[in-house]
C-alpha cells in the first residue's frame, strides 16, 4: 500500500498472520520533490520526473517484487457525492454519462475530465428520487500522470481510494458512524450508516479550527448533525472518530459541535487485531494504509 | 463502519485490482477437486480393467469349454455316423425277424396236429422250415446269407413229416385230414413203402401257424431245426 501526502510517499507492507491479526511488516517514507497543483482537486505532478523518481526510491528501499498496489490519496484529490437517480442505465458508458451529467450539477468540477466510480446506497428517508448512489471521483490528468509513475517504477495501481474511505473500512461500529479525518490543510467528515457511506463533506482550513471560536468547522459539524437529525430523527451516532495530527483538540471540537463523546483513532478502534508495528508507524496517521490492505482481499 | 467491499466498488484505478485470492481459493480447491476425481477415476479404471480382465478370461474359458463341447459333439456325431445305424437298425430288424421265425409254436402244432392225425399212425420226424410269403419253404441250409436281407414275418412253415401208419388207408385219411384242417395246406404225399407189416410214409405240407411274435414271445419256443420224434414218437390222437 501506499499513501500520497502532500509532502511524502508512504509505504506499508501488511499481512494477515496466521493468528489472524494484521501485520505491519514493512514501512517507509520517501519525501516528494514535487507537488499536485493547488487546485482544489489537485492536478498532474509539477515535476513528473522527480515524482517518478520519488517513486522509484520508495519501492527500490521496499525491496522485494512488488508488481501491484494500492494507493491511497488525501481526501482533497478524491472526492466522494451522492446523488439521487430515478433510472440508472446498467450499460456502462451511458451509467457513465448519466453519472457525469448529474456530477456536472453536484460539484464545481467539469465532470468530463474526472474518472469516477459508483456505487448504489441505500436511500435517504425523504429523498425525491428512489435511488442513491455514491459516486467517487477525481482528475484524471492526477491520476493519469500517478499511474503513469508508477508503471514506470514497474509497479501497477490497482486500486485508488482515499485516507477517509480506506481509515473507515478498519473501523469497527456498526449503525450511525462518524469519522473526522483531517491534517493540516483539509478535513473530511464521512458519515456511515450500517456499513455504507452516508455523507462525506470535504472542506480546506484556513487555520486550525480550534483556534477559532465559532469556526467554519463547528458549522460544518452542526449542519452534519442537524442534517441526520432531520434525515434519521429515530437515530443516533453510534459511533465518531477522529484522526488528526491534534486528535486531542478535534475531539474537543466535535463533541462540542454534536454534543456526543469521540474516540481517537488507535488500534483499540480497529476492527482488526494488530500486530506489532514498526517505528513510526501512527494508527491515527497511517491507519488508511491499513484499512487499505482490507480493501485489498475484499 | 464501512464495509471493504463496498469502498473497493469505489476504486478510481485506471486498472483495478483483481482479488485472485477467491479466485485461486477456487482454483486450488478445483485441483484438488479435480485431482480427487482423477484419482477416483483411476481407481474406477483399474477396477474395470481388471474386473474385464477377469471376465474376459472367464469369457475365454466358457468360449473354450463351449469349443470342447462342441468338439465332444461333433467326435460323437462322427462316432454314431460310424455306427452305421441305419444298416445296423435293418441288420436289428432282420435278427428281430429271425427270432420270430425261430419262435415256434410247437404246442399248437402238436394239438393240431393231434386233430388231424387219424388212429393207426404215428409221426417219426418232423422238420419245420420257415418261409416268407409266397416264397415256398427252404431248406434251413439255405438261411445262411452273406449280406442282410429285407426280413419279413414268416407267413406258413412247410413241414416235412415222416411217419408210419398200420394201414395205407391211415395215410390216406391222415393226408385227407390235412387238407381238411385250416392249419394246414397243400399236403403232398411224397412216397410211402410197406416194411415189416407198417406202412412208412413222408410228405409235406404246408402249416400255417398263425405266428404272432407278441402272443408266442413269451410262450413261444425256440425253432428247431429239425425236431425228431422217434425217441418220443407222436400218435394219432395222442401225440
Amino acid at each position: 500500500m501506499v499513501a500520497l501526502r502532500d509532502d511524502a510517499l508512504v509505504y506499508a507492507r501488511v499481512e494477515r498472520r496466521s493468528d489472524g491479526k494484521l501485520q505491519v511488516l514493512r514501512y517507509l517514507e520517501t519525501a516528494l520533490a514535487t507537488d499536485f497543483g493547488d487546485g482544489p482537486l489537485g492536478g498532474p505532478p509539477r515535476d513528473p520526473e522527480a515524482f517518478v523518481a520519488s517513486v522509484r526510491e520508495l519501492f527500490e528501499r521496499a525491496g522485494g517484487r512488488i508488481e501491484e498496489t494500492t494507493l491511497v490519496l488525501s481526501d482533497r484529490f478524491m472526492r466522494m457525492v451522492f446523488a439521487e437517480f430515478t433510472e440508472l442505465p446498467t450499460a456502462d458508458a451511458a451509467r457513465q454519462e448519466a453519472l457525469r451529467f448529474k456530477l456536472r450539477q453536484l460539484v464545481p468540477f467539469r465532470a468530463e475530465e474526472l474518472r469516477l466510480r459508483a456505487v448504489e446506497v441505500a436511500p435517504l428517508p425523504g429523498q425525491e428520487e428512489p435511488r442513491r448512489m455514491a459516486v467517487a471521483f477525481a482528475f484524471e490528468a492526477l491520476l493519469g500522470p500517478i499511474e503513469s509513475a508508477f508503471e514506470r517504477a514497474g509497479v501497477r495501481i490497482g486500486m485508488v481510494t482515499t485516507e477517509s474511505l480506506a481509515l473507515a473500512s478498519a473501523l469497527r461500529v456498526e449503525g450511525l458512524g462518524l469519522l473526522v479525518v483531517a491534517d493540516e490543510r483539509s478535513y473530511t467528515l464521512l458519515v456511515s450508516r450500517d456499513g455504507e457511506p452516508l455523507l462525506s463533506r470535504h472542506k480546506e482550513l484556513a487555520a486550525p479550527p480550534f483556534r477559532q471560536a465559532g469556526s467554519a468547522v463547528t458549522r460544518e459539524l452542526r449542519l452534519t448533525g442537524t442534517f441526520l437529525e432531520e434525515r434519521l430523527p429515530e437515530r443516533r451516532l453510534d459511533g465518531v472518530f477522529v484522526a488528526a495530527p491534534e486528535a486531542a483538540s478535534w475531539s474537543e471540537l466535535v463533541a462540542d459541535a454534536l454534543g456526543t463523546g469521540c474516540v481517537v483513532v488507535d488500534a483499540s478502534a480497529l476492527g482488526e487485531e494488530l500486530g506489532d508495528l514498526p517505528p513510526g508507524f501512527r494508527v491515527d496517521r497511517d491507519g488508511a494504509l491499513l484499512g487499505a490492505a482490507l480493501l485489498e482481499v475484499a | 463502519m464501512l464495509r471493504p467491499e463496498l469502498v473497493a466498488r469505489l476504486n478510481l484505478a485506471r486498472h483495478p485490482l483483481v482479488n485472485r485470492r477467491p479466485l485461486q481459493r477456487v482454483a486450488a480447491a478445483l485441483w484438488v477437486a479435480a485431482a480427487l476425481v482423477l484419482l477416483v477415476d483411476v481407481a474406477v479404471l483399474f477396477r474395470h480393467f481388471t474386473s474385464s480382465t477377469a471376465g474376459n478370461e472367464q469369457l475365454v474359458g466358457l468360449e473354450r469349454d463351449i469349443a470342447q463341447e462342441v468338439e465332444s459333439l461333433r467326435s460323437l456325431e462322427r462316432a454314431l455316423n460310424g455306427f452305421a445305424l441305419v444298416e445296423q437298425n435293418r441288420q436289428v430288424e432282420f435278427l428281430n425277424a429271425r427270432i420270430a421265425q425261430r419262435t415256434f409254436p410247437w404246442s399248437q402244432l402238436f394239438e393240431q396236429l393231434g386233430e388231424v392225425l387219424p388212429d393207426g399212425v404215428r409221426l417219426q420226424s418232423l422238420r419245420p422250415a420257415v418261409a416268407e410269403d409266397d416264397e415256398p419253404a427252404r431248406p434251413r441250409s439255405t438261411r445262411t446269407r452273406t449280406s442282410v436281407p429285407e426280413a419279413r414275418p414268416p407267413r406258413w412253415v412247410q413241414l416235412q413229416i415222416a411217419g408210419e401208419a398200420e394201414t395205407g388207408a391211415a395215410i390216406l385219411d391222415l393226408v385227407d385230414a390235412l387238407f381238411e384242417h385250416a392249419a394246414f395246406s397243400e399236403p403232398n404225399l411224397r412216397n410211402e413203402a410197406q416194411q415189416r407189416g407198417l406202412y412208412r410214409f413222408n410228405l409235406t405240407v404246408r402249416y400255417l401257424p398263425d405266428l404272432e411274435l407278441e402272443e408266442s414271445g413269451s410262450s413261444g419256443e425256440t425253432v428247431a431245426t429239425a425236431m425228431q420224434l422217434d425217441g418220443a414218437a407222436a400218435t394219432g390222437g395222442a401225440p
